[in-house]
């Protein structure tokens, strides 16, 4: 049984994550790892709990990783659609053209 | 029972993470970019600073038509000119007021000015710059019953012709040598400004003991007869205004009338026309470099072809009617080329007159009106298609150098919150990278039997 601290820590870790508070991120995953390990110091030599508590630490950081990097390369990507956008805004203080298909029916 | 907990030391977690080798790279590119559209635009702003420049020479040469246009306005009508048959007698000049005609002048004398000349005196003035007639300081000089007090600078002769010369008498002074080189006796000599008699006591200098002037010689006015009038007319100058804006100088007499003709001339006119044939070959050639191949900064612009327009309606101006009906009537034509030229001779082959009413007035109709109406339709300061381009250009200018500006702060803004941001994300993938790593070793270590992480 996970310790309700340590829930919470985890919740508010992934949800920083999830929204991209990376200082937050960087704040809680400290905090988190530190209560992880002084919970695991509290239990008797060879409890269980203990490696639950490491699983748990490892699966929380895993997941805040990847979700930071995957916000990472869409902060990357946002940037090359921003810029091309641009490279195509008018230039000469010409009205826009707005894109036209032409269906061949 | 849980064991005593041993101190936590807190893992400090920095650098980067693994992905921001690329990054700086990724946001030069991305700058870069960017920048693209606003390099696009300045050269936008070079192409229309071009046209600006092409624009305002344009401008310069159709002022100068417009000023070769005026100068024909001016000469028009010609400028009145006299001439004499004998030249020995009278000379002639007219002003712009004097009517074209004949006119003749019989001089029958020249007149001549009243003069007097001081005695000799006891001891002669051998030099004029020490020696006086008088060694008074002051003097009263009387022409004509007006008397004048002349004060001389000092006590010598000549300072006493130079005091008379400032004066306002109507008479100037000279001095003259009666005597010899060797023994000279200088004397001074007054004579009246203008012909004619002064009576016998015509001239008088006095030094208020002593009357200093003798030799008196009374004048007479000049004589002469107009357009074969029996009446004998006087003058006591030389200059006579034989009819307004004709003065004749009488030079000598005749026995028989001298005629002086005044006529129009035409050859400021001719100068004139000459001047805006340059003028207009100079407007022609810099339309003609924003046409066509390796043409100027304006090349396509309608206004290349408004200024063409209005050249061409300047030289094919026609007034339907009369003996002068073009511009070519007289002399001023353009071949095929376009260029227009002037040709005197065919200019003195016409009838004056009718180039004169061919030509009109700026404001009263024909070829002037129609030309300056056409240029200041083009190069009028403030409604004129060259200053309406003008405007519109420096218009252009300013609305690319805003959006320019406008374009480098959205750049600048961009970059920075994309730097921002991914520098936090890197900052933040570097702090889990770190941690997990040594959380998993920390628990390996000190958990073995639960290393899973």
């Amino acid at each position: 049984m996970i310790p309700p601290l340590l829930e919470q820590l985890e919740k508010k870790l992934r949800a920083a994550a999830a929204c991209r508070r990376y200082q937050e991120v960087t704040r809680l995953a400290t905090e988190f790892g530190q209560a992880v390990r002084a919970y695991a110091q509290s239990l008797p030599k060879g409890d269980r709990r203990a490696a639950e508590a490491a699983r748990k630490l490892d699966d929380v950081l895993s997941w805040s990783l990847v979700t930071l990097q995957a916000a990472r390369s869409t902060c990357l990507a946002e940037l090359r659609r921003v810029t091309t956008a641009n490279r195509y805004a008018s230039p000469c203080g010409e009205p826009r053209r707005a894109a036209a298909i032409h269906l061949d029916a | 029972m849980a064991t005593s907990a041993s101190p936590i030391s807190i893992p400090t977690f920095s650098g980067s993470s693994t992905f921001s080798s690329s990054f700086q790279q990724v946001l030069t590119n991305a700058v870069e970019q960017a920048s693209l559209p606003i390099q696009q635009m300045q050269n936008d702003v070079t192409g229309l600073t071009s046209q600006q420049s092409a624009l305002t020479q344009l401008e310069s040469t159709f002022e100068s038509l417009g000023s070769a246009l005026q100068d024909i306005g001016s000469a028009a009508s010609g400028s009145p000119s006299a001439s004499v048959s004998v030249q020995s007698v009278v000379s002639a000049s007219a002003t712009s007021s004097a009517l074209p005609g004949t006119y003749s002048i019989q001089v029958d004398t020249m007149g001549s000015y009243a003069t007097a000349m001081s005695q000799a005196g006891s001891t002669p003035v051998t030099d004029p710059t020490t020696q006086n007639i008088s060694s008074a300081s002051s003097f009263t000089l009387t022409v004509n019953g007006t008397n004048t007090t002349i004060t001389p600078a000092d006590g010598s002769l000549e300072g006493l012709a130079s005091a008379i010369n400032s004066s306002s008498a109507g008479v100037q002074a000279t001095i003259v040598n009666l005597g010899s080189n060797t023994s000279p006796d200088y004397r001074l000599v007054v004579t009246s400004d203008s012909l004619g008699s002064l009576g016998s006591n015509g001239i008088q200098l006095s030094d208020g003991s002593s009357e200093l002037l003798g030799n008196f010689s009374d004048g007479a006015p000049a004589t002469y007869q107009v357009n074969g009038s029996s009446t004998v007319l006087q003058s006591n100058s030389p200059q006579v205004t034989l009819s307004p804006g004709l003065t004749v100088t009488l030079l000598g007499t005749s026995s028989e009338p001298v005629t002086v003709t005044v006529s129009q001339d035409f050859s400021s006119l001719q100068s004139a026309l000459s001047n805006f044939a340059s003028a207009y070959n100079s407007a022609v050639g810099a339309v003609g470099q924003q046409i066509g191949q390796n043409a100027g900064p304006l090349s396509g612009q309608s206004i290349v072809y408004t200024l063409s327009d209005a050249l061409q309606s300047i030289s094919q101006y026609m007034s339907g009617s009369g003996a002068v009906a073009a511009t070519s009537d007289f002399g001023l034509s353009v071949d095929k080329t376009g260029q227009m030229s002037f040709d005197a001779s065919t200019f003195d082959t016409q009838n004056s007159a009718a180039i004169t009413q061919f030509l009109g007035s700026a404001t009263s109709g024909g070829f002037m009106q129609a030309a300056t109406n056409a240029l200041t339709a083009v190069d009028d300061p403030n409604t004129g298609d060259l200053e309406t381009e003008a405007n519109g250009l420096q218009d252009q200018i300013n609305s690319e150098n805003q959006l320019i500006q406008d374009y480098q702060t959205r750049v600048t803004t961009m970059e920075t919150s994309l730097e921002s941001q991914l520098s936090q994300a890197d900052a933040a993938i570097a702090v889990l990278q770190s941690q997990k790593t040594y959380y998993a070793d920390l628990f390996q270590a000190e958990y073995p039997a639960t290393s899973s992480a």
